[in-house]
C-alpha cells in the first residue's frame, strides 16, 4: 500500500518510485552493505586507536548516525509497503518491528541515557558520576563566579572561537600529544639551556632553565650527578684557588675574597668591607659592628661543598666542575652544537645543544591520535592579552582573574554512595583476580542502605544501576573501586524489540516455510 | 634456608646409600606419578596434564626423547637432589631475530636449558630494550623467557606443588621435602631404599589430598589420557569414506553417531573437570561448533533425508578435530580459570552456545558450497541438481542467521546485565553484527534478485570470511594491533591461508558457471 494516495501527477509518481526505491530490497542491501563497511572500519580504527577514538570518529559520528536513520526508513517503509496484512507475512511483520523498536529503544539511550564511572575510595561519600567527555570549567579566584562549557564530542580538533571576558577560547584538541617546542619568552634575564649528556652505555639530554614556564628546572638529577644551573656572572669565580666565593644576588655576579683565612674571610665591595665566617654563617658582617647583615644580597658559597660528590655547574654555555684526581675546579666553554667538554666521571661527554636568552622551552599540545595504554591528554588553545596559552587535561590554568581546568563533565547524584570494603579474591595460588566485590552502602537523606556489588551483580537504585567495573591499589594498601553507572529509559524498548525480532525470525525463516510446503 | 634443606636432603640420600647405587631411571616413570594433584594455573590438576602443559609450553611437544612429559617434568624436578636424574631439555625459540641474538643457526629450533641460562642477561636486556615497541619480536622474547623461566622453576621446585596434610595447603616441591616432614615419614619407613622412600613420600601427597578433598581430579587423568577428540576423527574419516566412495548412508550414519557419542563423552568429561560450559576458549569454541555442526547435520538429514547435511557436518567437524590435534600454538587446550565477568554459567552456556552453533550452521553451508563449487568445476551440474544444493544452503544460512541474531541480543542483554551497556562497539559483538549484516545482505539480494542463483553459492562461500573474521580474526589480528603487523603469529597467518585460498577457490572456480536458467523462483 502507497503511503501517498493521490490523483497520479508526475510529482507524485516520482514520490511513489522514491518510496518504492527505499522500501525496496535493493535499497535494504545497499544500506546494509555500507554499514557493514563502516562497522569493520571502525573496528580496525578502535585496533589501532582506541575505542573512545573509534566512537567519535564513526560509531557516534553524524553520518553514521544518517545510516541508522536511512536503515530505519528502510525498514519502514518496507514494512508499510507490505500492508494490507497477510498471514503469510506475519513473522516478516514481527521480526521487522523487532527492528524498528530496537533502533527506537537506542534512539532513546542515546539522546537522555546515562552512561558514566564512578570512582569510589574506601569510606569516603560520593555523588559524582564522570561521563565520557569533557568540558571547562572556570571558576573566579573569589569563586563566586562558575561557567562551564562542553567540548564537542568529536575525533578531530574544533575550532571553538569563542570569546569569553576577554579570553579567547579557540582550538580544542579531543587527542594529543605534549611536544616539547622553543617558546619566545619576554624574560630578557631568564636563560634556558639544553645539554645532552653521553658515555658508552647512556645517552640522555636534559634541559636546565630559569625561566619559570620552562620545562628544565634549574636543577637537575641524573643518576648520581646533580646539574646546576647558576647565572654566567658566577663563573669566573669558580676557576679561583680559593674554596669560596661571593655571590651577588642583584646582580649576578661574584665577588672574589681577600684574605684566605678559613676562620674569617672578608671582601672589599664598592669600598665597603665585609668579613664572614664559613663555619658560622653565610651571611656578611659588618666589620665594625660586628653584626650580620642579611639584608645585603651578598651570600657566601662554599666549593668544597660540593667537590665529594658528583656536581655540575652551568652557565649556560660554559660549565663547572671539580676534578677529585687533580684535585681542582675546572671552568670550560661549551659552543652550540659543538664539541663536547669531557667530565672526570664515566668518561662522560657533556655537549651544548641550545643555549638561549630569549626562548624557553615548554611543553605545547600537538593533535595525535590517542595510543592505548597510554595517557590520553585533552588541550584548549585560549588567548590572552595577546599570547596564547594551553589549558590540558593535566593541570588547571591559572590567568589572572580565573582558573580554568578541563575535566571530565560530572553529573550529581540526588543520593550519595561510600564503599565501605573492597574484596579481591585470587585463583588459588595466582595472582590473577577471581572476583571483585565492593561493598557499599547508599545514603538518600533518610536511610542508610548496605549493598553488595560484584560481577554479574549490578545495584538498582532511584533508576540508575550500578556495576562492578573496576578498581585501583592505593597508597596504603586498601583498593578504590570503580563502578560503572547506567540509566537507560530505552531498556524496555530494546528488550521487547529484541524479543519480536528472534521470535519474528524463527517464526518467518521456520514456520511460514514449511506451511508454504505443506500447500 | 632453602639451601640448607637441599643440602640436608641430598646429604640424606647420599648417606643413605643412594650414591652407591645410580639413582634407578626408572624412579620417575612410574605411572603412578601422573595422577599426583598438583595445583597450577588457578586450579588443582594431576601431573599429567601440568607436566603435558608445562612441556608443550617450553619444548612444543609433550614428549622428550620417547619419555613422557609426566618422567621429564618428574627427573628434572627431583635433579637438584639426584644430578644424575638430569634430562638436556631443549627450550624452543621461535624468531629469528631472537635466534640470532642468542647465537643460534636459523635451522636450530631450540637451545638448551644450560646455554640458556649463560645467555638470559643478554635476553632480559633485549626484552626491557624492545619494550617500547609491542613488536612480534619482542612477543617472542618474552615468550622465550617465559619458558627459561619455568624451565628453571622446574628445576628449582618451585613449578611443582604439592598438597601437604599438616597445613592442609599446598608446598612447592622443595618445601614439601622438608626435613621435619621427610624425618618424620623416614622413620616410619624401615628397611626400604631411600629412593622407595622418596616416591611413596611424594605419592603420599595424592593419598592425604583424596582423604581431604575427594578423588574428582583423577577424572581429569582420564580425560587426558583418553583423548578423546583425537580418536573421534577416525570415525568421521570413515563415514566420508563410506559415504563419498561407497555410498552407504546408514554406515554414515552409525560412524557419524559414533563420532557424536566420543564428543560427548569428551565434552561431558570437560564440563565436569571445569564446572562450566565448554565454550571460553578458541579450543572450545572450535571443538563445540565442530561437534555442534555434525549434530545439526544429522537432525537436518533426518528430518529431510539429504546426504549432503550429513556429508557437510562430517567434513566441517574433521576440519575442527584437526586443527585441534594440530594446533597447539593457536588453539591451547589446557583448562584454565576464567576472567572474572564470564563467570556466569547461565548467560555463558545461552549466548556463546548459540553465536557458536549459529557459526556452526554457517560453517555448513560453507563447506557446502564450496563442495558445490569444486563439484561444479569438474563436472558440471545440471540445473534441478544445482537448485536443490542451493535450498540446503540456503536452509543453513537461515538456521545459522536466526541463531546468530539471538546469540547477538543474548550477549546484549548479558552486557546490559552484567556492565549496562546493551551494546558497547566492543570488536567482538562488532564483527558478529557485521556477519549478520553480511547475511542479510545476501538474503535480501536474492529476495530481490539482485543476486542471480549462479552468484548465491560463490556468494555464501565468500561471507563465510566474515565468520572467520569475527572468530579468529577479532583475536589473533585485531587484538594483537595492527601496528605490530602480527601476521607473524600462528593465529594471524592460519586465517591469511585461510583466506587466500577461499579466494583462490572462487577465483578458480570463477570460469565454470554455475546453472543460470530458473525453473521457479524461490524467495
Amino acid at each position: 500500500m502507497p503511503l501517498i494516495l493521490t490523483e497520479s501527477t508526475e510529482m507524485e509518481n516520482i514520490l511513489l518510485k522514491i518510496e518504492k526505491f527505499i522500501g525496496s530490497a535493493k535499497f535494504a542491501v545497499i544500506i546494509i552493505v555500507i554499514f557493514a563497511l563502516a562497522l569493520s572500519v571502525g573496528t580496525f580504527v578502535e585496533s589501532a586507536y582506541d575505542t573512545d577514538y573509534a566512537s567519535r570518529l564513526i560509531y557516534k559520528s553524524w553520518p553514521f548516525m544518517l545510516l541508522q536513520l536511512a536503515m530505519f526508513i528502510s525498514i519502514f517503509i518496507a514494512t508499510i509497503r507490505r500492508f494490507p496484512y497477510r498471514k503469510r507475512l506475519l513473522g516478516f511483520y514481527i521480526l521487522h518491528l523487532g527492528l524498528l523498536l530496537i533502533f527506537g529503544g537506542s534512539f532513546i539511550t542515546y539522546m537522555v541515557g546515562i552512561d558514566g564511572s564512578m570512582q569510589l575510595l574506601p569510606n569516603t561519600p560520593n555523588r559524582l558520576i564522570q561521563l565520557p567527555f569533557h568540558q571547562v570549567e572556570v571558576t573566579s579566584l573569589d569563586k563566586k563566579e562558575v561557567y562551564s562549557l562542553d567540548m564537542p564530542y568529536r575525533a578531530f580538533p574544533t575550532d571553538l572561537d569563542l570569546p569569553f571576558k576577554g579570553y579567547h577560547l579557540k582550538n580544542y584538541y579531543p587527542f594529543s600529544k605534549l611536544e616539547t617546542k622553543w617558546m619566545p619568552s619576554k624574560m630578557k634575564e631568564a636563560r634556558s639551556s639544553h645539554y645532552l649528556l653521553k658515555n658508552e652505555n647512556f645517552t640522555r639530554d636534559f634541559i636546565l632553565s630559569s625561566h619559570p614556564k620552562s620545562l628544565g628546572k634549574s636543577t637537575v638529577s641524573l643518576g648520581p650527578l646533580n646539574a646546576h644551573y647558576l647565572p654566567s656572572g658566577l663563573a669566573p669565580c669558580f676557576e679561583d684557588k680559593s674554596s669560596y666565593l661571593i655571590w651577588d644576588l642583584e646582580e649576578n655576579k661574584c665577588h672574589p675574597l681577600n684574605s684566605q683565612s678559613e676562620e674569617e674571610l672578608s671582601t672589599t665591595i664598592k669600598g665597603k668591607k665585609y668579613t664572614f665566617t664559613p663555619k658560622a654563617s653565610p651571611i656578611p658582617i659588618d666589620p665594625e659592628t660586628k653584626k650580620f647583615l642579611p639584608e645585603l644580597p651578598l651570600r657566601l658559597f662554599n666549593k668544597s661543598l660540593f667537590q665529594e660528590k658528583v656536581h655540575l655547574f652551568s652557565f649556560g654555555d660554559q660549565v663547572a666542575f671539580y676534578d677529585r684526581n687533580e684535585k681542582r675546579w675546572y671552568v670550560k666553554k661549551l659552543v652550540e652544537n659543538g664539541p663536547g667538554v669531557d667530565l672526570p666521571w664515566m668518561d662522560f661527554t657533556l655537549s651544548l645543544i641550545r643555549d638561549s636568552h630569549g626562548f624557553y622551552p615548554a611543553h605545547i599540545p600537538v593533535e595525535s591520535p590517542p595510543k592505548k595504554q597510554k595517557e590520553r591528554i585533552q588541550a584548549l588553545e585560549i588567548e590572552y592579552q595577546g599570547q596564547t596559552h594551553w589549558l590540558t587535561s593535566q593541570k588547571p590554568l591559572n590567568l589572572d582573574h580565573y582558573i580554568f581546568r578541563l575535566r571530565p563533565k560530572v553529573i550529581s547524584l540526588p543520593f550519595e554512595i561510600t564503599l565501605n570494603k573492597f574484596n579481591m579474591d585470587k585463583d588459588p595460588g595466582t595472582q590473577n583476580p577471581a572476583s571483585y566485590e565492593s561493598f557499599v552502602s547508599v545514603f538518600d537523606g533518610t536511610k542508610n542502605q548496605d549493598k553488595k556489588v560484584y560481577m554479574n551483580n549490578p545495584l538498582d537504585w532511584d533508576q540508575f544501576t550500578f556495576y562492578q567495573a573496576s578498581y585501583f591499589p592505593l597508597e596504603n594498601g586498601l583498593f578504590g573501586s570503580v563502578l560503572s553507572a547506567n540509566y537507560d529509559p530505552g531498556r524496555f524498548l530494546k528488550y521487547f524489540g529484541s524479543l519480536l525480532l528472534v521470535l519474528g525470525s524463527f517464526w518467518h525463516f521456520v514456520i511460514t516455510r514449511r506451511r508454504k510446503k505443506r500447500r | 634456608m632453602k639451601y640448607s634443606i637441599f643440602v640436608l636432603f641430598s646429604f640424606f640420600l647420599l648417606s643413605s646409600g643412594a650414591f652407591a647405587q645410580e639413582p634407578s631411571p626408572g624412579l620417575c616413570s612410574d605411572q603412578a606419578f601422573e595422577s599426583i594433584p598438583t595445583q597450577a594455573g588457578g586450579r588443582v590438576k594431576p601431573l599429567i596434564v601440568h607436566a603435558a602443559e608445562s612441556m608443550r609450553f617450553m619444548t612444543g611437544d609433550e614428549h622428550l626423547q620417547g619419555k613422557s612429559a609426566t618422567e621429564v617434568f618428574c627427573q628434572l624436578a627431583l635433579s637438584r637432589f639426584l644430578p644424575s636424574l638430569n634430562v638436556e631439555i631443549p627450550l624452543m625459540v621461535e624468531h629469528m631475530k631472537t635466534k640470532k641474538l642468542l647465537g643460534m643457526k636459523e635451522d636450530q629450533g631450540s637451545l638448551s636449558l644450560k646455554s640458556l641460562r649463560e645467555k638470559r642477561g643478554e635476553l632480559q636486556l633485549e626484552y626491557e630494550k624492545t619494550k617500547k615497541d609491542e613488536s612480534p619480536y619482542h612477543k617472542d622474547l618474552s615468550r622465550t623467557l617465559s619458558r627459561y623461566q619455568l624451565a628453571e622453576a622446574i628445576v628449582d621446585g618451585r613449578a611443582w606443588t604439592l598438597f601437604n596434610k599438616k597445613t592442609k595447603s599446598w608446598l612447592p616441591l622443595e618445601d614439601y621435602l622438608d626435613k621435619k616432614n621427610f624425618e618424620e615419614f623416614k622413620n616410619a619407613q624401615e628397611g626400604r631404599g631411600p629412593q622407595e622412600i622418596l616416591k611413596s613420600f611424594l605419592l603420599k601427597s595424592k593419598k592425604d589430598y583424596i582423604q581431604e578433598h575427594g578423588d574428582d581430579f583423577l577424572l581429569e587423568v582420564a580425560y587426558y589420557k583418553g583423548n578423546l577428540f583425537t580418536w573421534a576423527m577416525l570415525p568421521i574419516l570413515l563415514g566420508i569414506v563410506a559415504l563419498t566412495l561407497f555410498s552407504k548412508t546408514l554406515w554414515t550414519l552409525i560412524m557419524a553417531n559414533f563420532a557424536i557419542v566420543l564428543q560427548v563423552i569428551g565434552i561431558v568429561m570437560r564440563i565436569m573437570i571445569s564446572g562450566r560450559a565448554p565454550i571460553t576458549n578458541m579450543y572450545e569454541t572450535v571443538l563445540f561448533s565442530g561437534f555442534g555442526a555434525l549434530s545439526i547435520g544429522i537432525l537436518i538429514f533426518l528430518f529431510k533425508k539429504e546426504k549432503l547435511y550429513l556429508y557437510g557436518g562430517l567434513a566441517y567437524n574433521f576440519l575442527c578435530l584437526f586443527m585441534m590435534y594440530f594446533a597447539h600454538n593457536m588453539l591451547e587446550p589446557s583448562i584454565s580459570p576464567l576472567v572474572p565477568v564470564l563467570r556466569d554459567n547461565f548467560w555463558l552456556s545461552t549466548h556463546v552456545t548459540s553465536i557458536t552453533l549459529s557459526y556452526a550452521a554457517l560453517a555448513l553451508s560453507w563447506i557446502i558450497a564450496n563442495t558445490v563449487l569444486i563439484q561444479n568445476f569438474f563436472s558440471r551440474l545440471t540445473q534441478k541438481e544445482y537448485q536443490k544444493k542451493m535450498e540446503i544452503v540456503y536452509n543453513c544460512i537461515k538456521v545459522g542467521t536466526v541463531l546468530l541474531s539471538a546469540g547477538i541480543i543474548l550477549g546484549g542483554v548479558w552486557a546490559d546485565y552484567s556492565w549496562g551497556r546493551f551494546w558497547g562497539w566492543d570488536p567482538k559483538e562488532t564483527w558478529s553484527l557485521i556477519v549478520l549484516l553480511v547475511y542479510m545482505a545476501i538474503l535480501h539480494g536474492r529476495y530481490s534478485n539482485w543476486i542471480p542463483k549462479e552468484r548465491f553459492i560463490p556468494l555464501t562461500a565468500l561471507a563465510f570470511l566474515s565468520v572467520m573474521m569475527a572468530w579468529f580474526g577479532v583475536n589473533y589480528i585485531l587484538a594483537s594491533g595492527l601496528h605490530s603487523y602480527g601476521f607473524s603469529e600462528g593465529g594471524a597467518l592460519f586465517l591469511m591461508v585461510f583466506f587466500l585460498v577461499q579466494l583462490a577457490l572462487l577465483l578458480l572456480t570463477f570460469r565454470k558457471p554455475l546453472p543460470k536458467k530458473s525453473s521457479k523462483k524461490s524467495s
